[in-house]
């Protein structure tokens, strides 16, 4: 039964941003449901402004809706003040176009792109009227599916979910409704259902396998529980970017959303190889869309929008082979507009003055740079090839260009961190300072913002630091105290974090099934949008650890063996593990290894593709 | 100096209806930047770092309250053509266009805006009207002042009606630039009256020019 909106008016009115509840924007997706046989509502669980800021959200949800016979519908985490309208009153969440209840959908796939929105993820089924664990939902109805980032660790939410889509969703997700549309009209029941499932590539279903644990709390074993279920499952990748689906519209929001523009994915994939950086692993191969392909995209979704701003989006987006003539391109579709070009992930050793001029051409914009460790040795160990030279040479070009304002990103709890390491965090930024000053008077502005910003290094899986401990609360406040002490007297500003959220994020990310409880418990406790640090409740985390017997410790600050099972290792990520060692080793040993552009290291990622190679351009020496 | 751009004065009258209720009128402004950017129409831009569509509303709803008449004037590139099918489709639903032309009169020349009010009520729609023939103290908050004041002499006329027990108020209230009102105080004045009032929807239905006459 749909709701009437009539009927949440009064609610409508009580909460802030009440465009937040009502769809009806311009290209939201209106099917007859009477003529579609898969009814999808694709979740987010955050709150409306940061779901319509996502890109893969926008691609997904277009990418289903594409096929006449199934419905994408949105369905989001209110703001609480309009939950407890909805608690308060009776109604469950429901989906923006049709204003259908979650519970009434076939199937309910939930993106997962940080460890915080686990809770979020349990409080909209909740919200919804949808039980929680699989194994209550008997039928194919309300089947559960989550994909995202993090679904390469599906562990911790293995109980709660039916299926996971590991890898790039756009062919995978429409195959599994096709298959879920045949098993609805012949009968099929779940477990059948789940089984065939799993002869999609990436789709993983957790109650097909069991986990065993030694006693000190590893585990020991992970295997199927049934005959003809593969005991690795491969994250799924498009082949073709230029071929693949990309959307020709984008919903275009009433109310200010966290990116309100459109945006342009350049390539997938990141030569760098930082250790630290879980995306820069998991999204290899290397796959690049043309520039004609990137130009029409953009025109495209500029025209069709009247968005007056254009962002490309990658992991480093000055990587992109043909970065000079893309910019051109997309200049000539700005520049007569006054359309805005952002370009979010420029590396500091690589953007060209020209570069720095053509996208500053149409509007100011605050620098960002991201050396993440302050000395060099341990800028080698994550191998983040950046040097204090390339640091030099782009903030003087930048400040050159008029800009004023900078800010540095960097980590600290990064393996074999030393308090010279951290204080070498206040050393550059303070050069930054003298960089400012040394450059002409006439040449620059008169006054300069520096902040550093250090935020608490997390481990994650599929990198070369998934075997590692993560720093204690004790470390961080020490290091922390360090920092502002060593930031005294320096024109730069230091915004350090509390460490509660980061250690919580460390045991998600690296958990395994036995967290499913504690996330229950966080659940029943009414966690919820716990990304956001006004609803981050540590208290309510020590007390479901403490319940669930669960000891945070071990996932989060236990140095793992080489040799121990992790709870991911039955994912290929293309990424080989025997690489991700070589690694871990490197960096012990202080070595950078080459990026991709200079050289193919082996990673194994390549063995995804249809040619077995990464792109020809960004890694030219195969 | 900035160069002088010449441009041709551009209004159209569009609903607000649907999910626009509920969007402020800040949001209005943006969605309707976008809308003209879409439209592919020359439009005359402000000048400076983030130029902008010029543009001028009637006076902005309450959220929640819906309209069929509202006006924004905006501006085209002097000898720019007005494409009339592009502009109106490039509107999302919710803010349909009904009609878009070169006006002749300036928006100051509107001094009265007609509402419709349908509402349930614990008294009957004899008494309401009983209510404002005489005067309705209230406290009015204008951007400088606060003070009570006799509401009725911002009320132009007032017509009730009662069909199966749902009132429709139909009022024409002061809406110009020295003197307003929001049809918000005929429910306070309800509330204030020991009247209480539910399922209360306002709609916006037309403007009026100082001889009654509709606005264009
Ligand atoms: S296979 Fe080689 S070129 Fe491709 S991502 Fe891995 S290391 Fe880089």
């Amino acid at each position: 039964m749909k709701i009437d909106m009539n009927s949440l008016h009064e609610m409508l009115l009580s909460v802030q941003k009440p465009a937040r509840y009502t769809g009806g924007e311009l290209f939201e997706c209106v099917k007859n449901e009477r003529e579609v046989d898969v009814r999808f509502a694709f979740c987010f669980p955050d709150i409306y402004d940061i779901a319509m800021s996502c890109l893969g959200y926008r691609i997904l949800y277009g990418a289903i809706n594409e096929h006449k016979n199934f419905w994408c519908e949105r369905v989001m985490q209110p703001w609480p003040d309009f939950e407890k309208a909805l608690t308060d009153n009776g109604v469950p969440l429901y989906s923006l176009e049709s204003k259908t209840p979650l519970s009434e959908f076939d199937i309910i796939g939930f993106t997962l792109q940080y460890e915080m929105c686990y809770t979020t993820v349990l409080n909209m089924l909740r919200l919804g009227n949808v039980p929680l664990y699989s194994n209550k939902r008997q039928g194919l109805k309300n089947l559960v599916i989550a994909g995202g980032p993090c679904a390469y660790n599906p562990e911790p939410l293995a109980e709660f979910i039916d299926l996971f889509c590991i890898g790039e969703g756009e062919t995978q997700l429409t195959e599994l409704c096709t298959l879920y549309d045949r098993a609805v009209k012949g009968g099929w029941d779940k477990k059948r259902f789940l089984k065939e499932a799993m002869n999609i590539t990436g789709v993983y279903a957790p109650a097909l396998y069991r986990t065993e644990y030694n006693d000190d709390g590893t585990i020991s074993a992970f295997t199927p529980t049934e005959a003809g279920v593969p005991t690795k499952i491969t994250k799924r990748i498009e082949q073709d970017l230029d071929s693949m689906y990309f959307p020709k519209t984008q919903i275009v929001p009433y109310i200010d959303v966290v990116h309100d523009r459109v945006t342009i994915e350049l390539f997938r994939g990141c030569i760098r190889g930082c250790r630290f950086c879980q995306a820069g692993m998991l999204c290899r191969p290397l796959r690049v869309k043309s520039v004609e392909t990137l130009t029409r995209q953009a025109s495209e979704l500029l025209e069709c929008t009247g968005h007056d701003q254009l962002s490309l989006c990658s992991l480093s987006s000055s990587d992109y082979p043909e970065i000079e003539r893309l910019v051109d391109e997309l200049l000539k579709l700005t520049e007569h507009k006054k359309i805005n070009l952002s370009m979010p992930s420029l590396r500091i050793d690589n953007f060209s003055k020209e570069l720095a001029e053509k996208i500053t051409r149409v509007k100011k914009s605050t620098f960002t740079f991201a050396p993440e460790a302050g000395s060099q040795r341990l800028r080698d160990v994550i191998n983040k090839n950046v040097t204090v030279e390339d640091i030099d040479r782009s903030c003087k070009m930048s400040f050159e260009n008029g800009n004023s304002s900078v800010k540095l990103y960097f980590m600290i709890g990064l393996p074999t961190e030393t308090n010279d390491d951290v204080a070498a965090i206040a050393d550059l930024s303070a050069h930054v300072v003298d960089i400012f000053f040394s450059v002409d008077k006439s040449k620059r502005n008169r006054h300069v913002t520096i902040t550093s910003s250090a935020s608490i290094f997390v481990p994650k899986p599929f990198t070369p630091f998934q075997w590692e401990a993560q720093d204690t609360l004790e470390q961080v406040f020490e290091k922390q105290a360090l920092l502002k002490e060593k930031f005294k007297g320096i024109k730069a500003q230091i915004a350090t974090h509390e460490p509660y959220m980061s250690e919580i994020e460390a045991v998600l990310a690296r958990g395994d099934r036995r967290l499913c409880s504690v996330l229950y418990e966080m659940s029943k406790s009414g966690a919820r949008l716990e990304a956001w640090d006004e609803f981050f409740d540590r208290q309510a985390w020590n007390a479901a650890f403490f319940k669930c017997g669960v000891d945070k410790d071990f996932y989060a600050h236990r140095k793992r063996g080489f040799d121990e099972i992790l709870p991911w290792d039955f994912i290929d990520a293309g990424v080989t593990k025997k690489y991700l060692k070589k690694e871990a080793e490197n960096a012990y040993s202080g070595k950078t290894t080459r990026n991709c552009a200079e050289g193919c290291t082996g990673c194994g990622a390549a063995r995804l593709t249809k040619g077995g190679k990464c792109d020809e351009g960004i890694c030219p020496v195969y | 100096m900035k160069e002088y751009v010449p441009f041709t004065d551009v209004r159209a009258v569009f609903e607000k209806t649907g999910a626009a209720k509920y969007f402020s009128h800040l949001d209005l402004t943006r969605t309707v930047s976008r809308a003209l950017r879409r439209s592919r129409l020359d439009i005359w831009m402000t000048e400076g770092f983030s130029p902008r569509p010029h543009l001028v509303f009637t006076p902005p709803l309450s959220l929640g309250y819906e309209s069929v008449c509202e006006i924004m004037d905006f501006r085209l590139n002097l000898g720019a053509e007005l494409d009339k099918d592009a502009f109106i489709s490039s509107f999302p639903p919710a803010l349909s266009i009904k009609d878009v032309y070169f006006p002749e009169r300036k928006l100051k020349e509107i001094e009265y805006a007609g509402y419709t009010l349908t509402l349930r009520a614990d008294k009957p729609a004899e008494q309401i009207s009983a209510l404002f023939s005489a005067p309705v103290m209230l406290l009015k908050k204008t951007k400088r002042s606060e003070q009570i004041v006799d509401i009725t002499k911002f009320i132009k006329s007032l017509d009730l009606s009662e069909n199966n027990g749902i009132i429709k108020m139909s009022a024409v209230l002061s809406c110009s630039g020295s003197e307003s009102l929001s049809p918000a105080y005929l429910i306070s004045a309800l509330a204030e009256n020991g009247i209480t009032a539910e399922n209360i929807s306002v709609c916006r239905t037309a403007f009026y020019d100082g001889t009654m006459n509709i606005f264009r």
